[in-house]
């Protein structure tokens, strides 16, 4: 007899188990089609060819780390699911397992783990044949049996991962329509309501510049982590291997719940429980009616706002009336919940009112300086002569930096153009303080060349600034790398007429950045003014760090007439240079 | 002293904003055959469904021998329950059904499987989806008994049976009652089919129980005679009876009285009647009468 607290059930694990034989033999052929056979079929090319880099890809095929793998496993997740939950869909097939003598949970749980461990025993399998093969033929060079099981680990959580995320969505689905609508929500969450939000306020808010990355990416979609053997190596790290045993386990216990809570009866209805029915007719109705709405006023150069108006309720009519016929499943019920409906589209005019209106003013908004520790700016790094220098992110925190950048934003000008054209005589600037650069939100405002150096005049004395732009931090000199430093000759007026390179020498690329270190520390501001600049020193360094990659930054670095040394230095690479094309 | 096997208190089940139930309460004697009787719609199925755990109450309890039936095993085990359209595995024969649910429920027996399957037409090896909708019913009352059920839940499981095999069930449901005490609801909505089956009936309608009798006891009470006068005599000349229906015809009375026979019968001796003869009466008939008693109009509850 099963327990009453008991959440394991052996004989209906393993009856499922039986039940499922035919699909976990199938599906096994579909992983050996997606990784075994192509690689023997490409070893065998090998054989014939005798290409080196043709094994390299027979290693990382048989490694399971390919796409196809990832599909399959993804589809066999929403396979499994259906065939280990699809009795939900029928009353007689409810009645069937819900008088049976085990509970709510220790059902779920129990098919929850008999259709997981029906998607591993293939894998596991096919991991093993290739496994074979690899040690057999002598692939660990490419891929190492240690990586190899590093890779199966990472397919086997991803795949648990997905399988539970397909799982937690069955618990309150009533058909597989609800559940492929259910699923796509759980995975397009993230990223639609923050491409709506944040289109929302980039159309509204013109001055301002939203990152639209979506950094948590790999959290909502760990499966393509498997899409290769090099990015998952670097991506699937113990926090994350952690991340992908913990996530299961809450998606499992919070669908035991919901199915424990979930009412036989419901089996007709579209989702089994109202107030999922009802959040996400309103949820998707809003955010698609925003976005669609948006997506249109964005497209359309100076819109109405009656027309505005207009186009946002036939889309919330529109989306609204599909989703109450497909939730109700019943087409004549389209416009059976017309209060509602009105509801929500006086919501969104009233938002659409406050955004086109501007009425908090927010794209007029100027932080205040006493209450601004940081304050971060993409500028253009230096500015002589109307030459306007790569423009990066760069960070004030001193006080009269500070000032100076909040005056730009308030003498600048707030256009609601994307660019200014040349004639404006404008450079555009992105300002953040610390609070809003963690949400990736900067505001754009064209400041005039004047105003602009007068800004560089207030900083370039600042040991900050210098930092910045002397400081040579995370330089990128790789070590087989094409050049160390890319340096541009200045011939009078002309910017970069004449490029020469320090290749793959440490001694030099150490010799020209520390005299440039030594004379730029020492230089104010006062000492430059009216001189012009000689050389560029154009490098890339390391912006940020993720998923074990670097972002690199590409810099112009000026050197002046007074940097004595410096232009000693670089003449002489200059002339070296010259020789040697000669 | 006879023993209560389930009882239901307030039980109220609603779907959505529409009650199904409302405050029922009854209570079932160990042993027993209740007949569940209204029209489609009425509650039978939902009230089946709340008693065997599988409808989750809005309100109320269901209690047998003292025990709450929600989500509890040990008493899941204890029943079996008959749906209106059974289920089965795709592509499973009567056999391996058995030996599934021999795996999933503890009280499940083989031998009882084998046994009982033997005395219905049945090819036990067929795939079961190859059967008639009579034969798949036969099948689920097979393995519903091969639990050993301590209550048996039979949704309009007699309906799609021949007249033969729902005489074999019947008798084979009395025998298990008769050796193991097992307590069995019925329902239908038909009355008529319960006839000389039921020990109690019970009329669901309007989502409430309206009458639930013990058959021998309205049997006991109610009575159809047919009485002869010359002259014909004015029914109210019939003192003391308490009259239920009467039809007259020239010179003969038809009258249903409740009350036991016995003292009826000398009442109307005294009125020297040239024919007193009790006829049958049906079970229909009680119910009937019993529920123009009770103010409801019989023609829209039973069928």
């Amino acid at each position: 007899m099963t327990h009453q607290k008991s959440l394991f059930n052996k004989n209906l694990f393993f009856e499922d188990l039986k039940q499922n034989k035919h699909i976990m033999i199938l599906y096994t052929i579909f992983l050996l089609l997606a990784t075994t056979l192509p690689a023997m079929i490409m070893y065998n090319s090998y054989l014939e060819s005798r290409h080196f880099y043709m094994l390299s890809d027979v290693a990382e095929m048989l490694s399971m780390a390919n796409p196809f793998v990832t599909i399959i496993n993804t589809a066999a997740a929403v396979i499994f699911v259906i065939l280990q939950f699809g009795y939900l869909y029928k009353t007689n097939s409810v009645i069937f397992y819900h008088s049976m003598p085990i509970t709510r949970k220790n059902m779920l749980v129990t098919k929850f783990l008999a259709g997981f461990f029906a998607m591993i025993i293939p894998i596991l399998f096919t991991f093993m044949v290739n496994l074979s093969l690899n040690v057999i033929i002598g692939f660990q060079f490419w891929v190492s049996v240690a990586n190899m099981f590093k890779i199966i680990a990472a397919v086997l959580l991803t795949t648990l991962f997905t399988y539970s995320v397909v799982m937690f969505a069955q618990s309150f689905c009533s058909n597989v329509f609800a559940l492929i609508i259910a699923v796509m929500f759980i995975f397009l969450l993230y990223p639609v309501t923050k491409v709506v939000a944040v289109g929302t306020f980039i159309a509204y808010m013109p001055t301002y510049y939203v990152n639209l990355t979506l950094p948590l990416a790999d959290y909502f979609y760990p499966m393509w982590i498997t899409f290769s053997k090099t990015g998952l190596l670097k991506i699937f790290t113990p926090s994350f291997a952690i991340y992908l045993v913990i996530m299961p386990i809450i998606l499992v216990s919070l669908s035991a719940i919901i199915y424990s809570k979930r009412k036989s009866e419901n089996t007709n209805k579209f989702f089994a429980f109202d107030i999922v029915n009802k959040f996400l007719k309103y949820y998707i109705t809003i955010c698609l009616g925003i976005g669609f709405g948006t997506l249109i006023r964005a497209n359309v150069n100076s819109m109405n706002i009656i027309i505005n108006f207009v186009v946002h309720t036939m889309a919330i009519v529109v989306i609204f009336s599909i989703l109450q016929a497909i939730f109700e499943k019943n087409i004549k019920n389209m416009f059976a919940n017309k209060k509602m409906m009105l509801l929500v589209i006086i919501c969104i005019l009233v938002f659409v009112t406050i955004v086109e209106v501007d009425i908090f003013k927010i794209d007029k908004m100027v932080p205040d300086a006493d209450k601004t520790n940081e304050i971060y700016i993409d500028m253009p790094v230096f500015s002589r002569n109307d030459y306007y220098y790569s423009s990066d992110e760069l960070k004030f925190s001193e006080r009269k930096s500070i000032e100076g950048a909040i005056n730009l934003m308030k003498t600048g000008k707030i256009s609601k153009d994307r660019y200014p054209s040349r004639d404006e005589k404008v450079v555009y600037l992105n300002f953040s303080t610390s609070k809003y650069q963690k949400w990736g939100i900067k505001r754009r405002i064209f400041v005039s060349n004047e105003e602009f150096d007068k800004f560089l005049e207030l900083v370039f004395d600042t040991k900050e600034y210098k930092d910045q732009l002397y400081g040579f931090d995370n330089i990128y000199i790789p070590e087989n790398g094409k050049y160390g430093l890319h340096i541009a000759h200045v011939k009078g007026e002309n910017v970069g007429s004449e490029y020469f390179y320090i290749r793959n020498e440490k001694e030099k690329t150490n010799l020209v950045i520390n005299t440039l270190k030594e004379e730029a520390y020492s230089a104010k501001y006062s000492d430059i003014r009216g001189e012009k600049t000689t050389y560029f020193i154009e490098c890339e360094y390391r912006k940020d760090e993720k998923n074990g990659g670097y972002r690199y930054n590409y810099r112009q670095i000026p050197v002046f007439e007074s940097f004595e040394k410096t232009n000693e230095v670089l003449d002489m690479f200059y002339n070296e240079h010259k020789e040697n094309i000669q | 002293m006879s023993q209560n096997y389930l009882k239901i208190e307030n039980l109220t089940k609603k779907f959505d904003d529409y009650t199904v139930l409302d405050s029922i309460s009854s209570s079932i004697e160990k042993g027993s055959i209740y007949g569940l009787i209204g029209t489609n719609g009425a509650g039978k199925s939902t009230l089946l469904n709340c008693i065997s755990g599988i409808y989750f109450n809005d309100n109320g309890f269901i209690f047998t021998n003292g025990e709450k039936i929600e989500d509890n095993v040990n008493i899941k085990d204890d029943i079996s329950y008959i749906s209106d359209e059974p289920y089965f595995f795709n592509s499973f024969s009567m056999k391996d059904m058995a030996k599934y649910l021999n795996k999933v429920y503890p009280s499940f027996s083989m031998d009882k499987f084998y046994e009982i399957s033997n005395l219905f037409p049945l090819d036990i090896t067929k795939k079961i989806n190859t059967f008639s909708k009579g034969m798949k019913r036969q099948a689920a009352i097979v393995f519903a008994l091969s639990k050993n059920p301590k209550l048996l839940l039979c949704d309009e499981s007699f309906d799609g049976l021949d007249p033969v095999i729902r005489q074999l069930v019947k008798r084979i449901i009395i025998k298990e009652v008769t050796e193991r005490s097992m307590t069995v609801i019925v329902s239908s909505h038909n009355l008529a089919e319960l006839e000389n089956f039921c020990d109690v009936i019970g009329i669901i309608h309007q989502n409430k129980i309206i009458i639930e009798k013990k058959i021998d006891d309205i049997k006991e009470n109610i009575h159809k005679i047919q009485l002869a006068f010359k002259p014909m005599i004015d029914v109210s000349e019939i003192k003391d009876v308490d009259i239920v229906k009467y039809t007259t015809r020239s010179s003969v009375m038809e009258i249903v009285a409740r009350g036991k026979l016995d003292d009826i019968i000398p009442k109307i001796e005294k009125l020297n009647p040239i024919l007193i003869d009790p006829i049958d009466i049906s079970l229909e008939d009680i119910f009937i009468y019993e529920m123009e008693v009770t103010g409801y109009d019989a023609s829209k509850v039973l069928i």
